[in-house]
This record gives C-alpha cells, structure tokens and sequence, in this order.
C-alpha cells in the first residue's frame, strides 16, 4: 500500500516537474491539464488518493521512516492543493466590454520600439489579440 | 500584449521564435480600458493583465473573448480556431452611415 501511495504521489510531481518552465509543449504529458483546465483534477485526484493511502498505511503500521515519508507525501499534497485550488485563482473583475463592441483606441509600441496607432471601428485585419501576465 | 518594456518583449519573442507582433502597454493604458488591469498582480507588486484573447474582425468589434478565473488556463486552440471559423462565417455587416 506504502509502495503504491509513493508511486502516485511521486507520478504526479513528476509531470509536474516536467511541465515546469514548459514554453507551450501541447504534446507533453500532462501539459494540457495544467494550461487547459480549470482544476487540474486528473492531477489532483491520483496525488490525494495517494497521499490518502499513505496515510492509511501509516495508520496500519507505524515506524518513523514510513510516518516522515508520508507526511512528506502530505505536506507535497497540501502544496500542490493550495496552489491549483487557491493560489492561482484570479480575484474577481468585470470586463468593460463584451462581444459586439468595439475594441478601444490605442496607440503603442510593439517589440521594437515602433509605434502601432489603432483607431476604434476603423477597417483593419481581423486579429487576435492576447493580453498576458508578462515574462519575468 | 503585456505591460512587459519592449526590450523584455523582445528577448520573449526571441526566445519563443515567435512571429506575433508584441506590444508594450507598461502604463496599463488599455488594460483600463478594457477592465483588465491586475493591480498589484505581479511578485514585486506591479500592476499586469488579466489573462484574456480577443479576436478583432476587420471592423475593429470584438467577436470572441476567453477568460478564466485562474490565471493557469488558456483557451485550447481548437476553441481558438472555431472561434476564426465563426468569424468567416459571418454575414457581411452593412456599412456605417
């Protein structure tokens, strides 16, 4: 049982691990779980079933190597939790347009340091426009 | 689009080998114009974007928006293109008088 709940834990930080620093890898394992959905529960699901039979092995057989291993599973699983379920979360806004509207005037600069001027309702070709956190 | 200076847009750009156009709005000019500022969003405490996508037709209207509530999720791509699909699919809109 202790060998089974340190396999899934272990699974999971590892596509984890993985995708870390990932630049948009849709063909990765686990990729389009942590960029696609909402919660990412068939990530989450494995780690608290593992670290749940973790605890239960624990329970059935106490010893301190076992109890640090599982409570390093525990305090990997809480981690894990509070950052997808928690920690991402964005605070709640309202967006000032909707489908239908125009998009806004701009005038700004691209990558280059060039000027892109965009007047509102005037012809142009059609865009996607993607506004993002930033690099840091 | 990111409130990212050009030179950081750049070095990404770069780095992503990508051909989109990045564009700087350090001031946060339109992300107030679109409700979309994140005060304080950023580990140093600088204001950033929400996460967002619009698609634009060639009229400048607003045809397809996505946004989450985490900031992890992104539209797929195929939500991406149905999206473009739609926009072709259009009836041609009669001209402003």
């Amino acid at each position: 049982m202790l060998a089974l709940s340190v396999l899934l834990v272990a699974a999971v930080i590892a596509v984890l691990a993985a995708n870390l620093g990932s630049q948009g890898d849709e063909l990765r394992f686990g990729y389009q779980q942590l960029v696609h959905a909402r919660v990412p529960w068939l990530l989450l699901l494995p780690l608290w079933v593992g670290c749940a039979l973790g605890i239960a092995s624990l329970l059935r057989r106490r010893g301190l190597w076992r109890g640090m291993l599982v409570g390093a599973e525990g305090l990997l699983t809480a981690l894990v939790s509070w950052y997808f379920l928690w920690f991402s979360f964005l605070p709640a806004h309202t967006l000032a347009l909707e489908v239908g509207d125009p998009l806004p005037s701009y005038a700004l600069v691209d990558q280059d340091g060039v000027l892109r001027r965009m007047q509102a309702s005037t012809p142009r070709e059609p865009a996607l426009y993607i506004f993002y956190r930033g690099d840091w | 689009m990111s409130v990212d200076p050009p030179e950081a847009s750049r070095r990404l750009k770069q780095r992503l080998n990508s051909r989109f156009t990045f564009l700087s709005d350090p001031d946060g000019v339109l992300l107030d114009r679109l409700g979309i500022r994140h005060r304080a969003g950023r580990p140093d405490g600088a204001d950033i974007a929400y996460p967002t996508a619009l698609l634009v037709d060639a009229r400048g209207t607003v045809r397809w928006i996505f946004q989450s509530d985490t900031y992890r999720q992104r539209a797929r791509p195929q939500q991406v293109f149905q999206a473009i699909a739609a926009l072709d699919a259009l009836p041609a809109e009669p001209a402003p008088r």
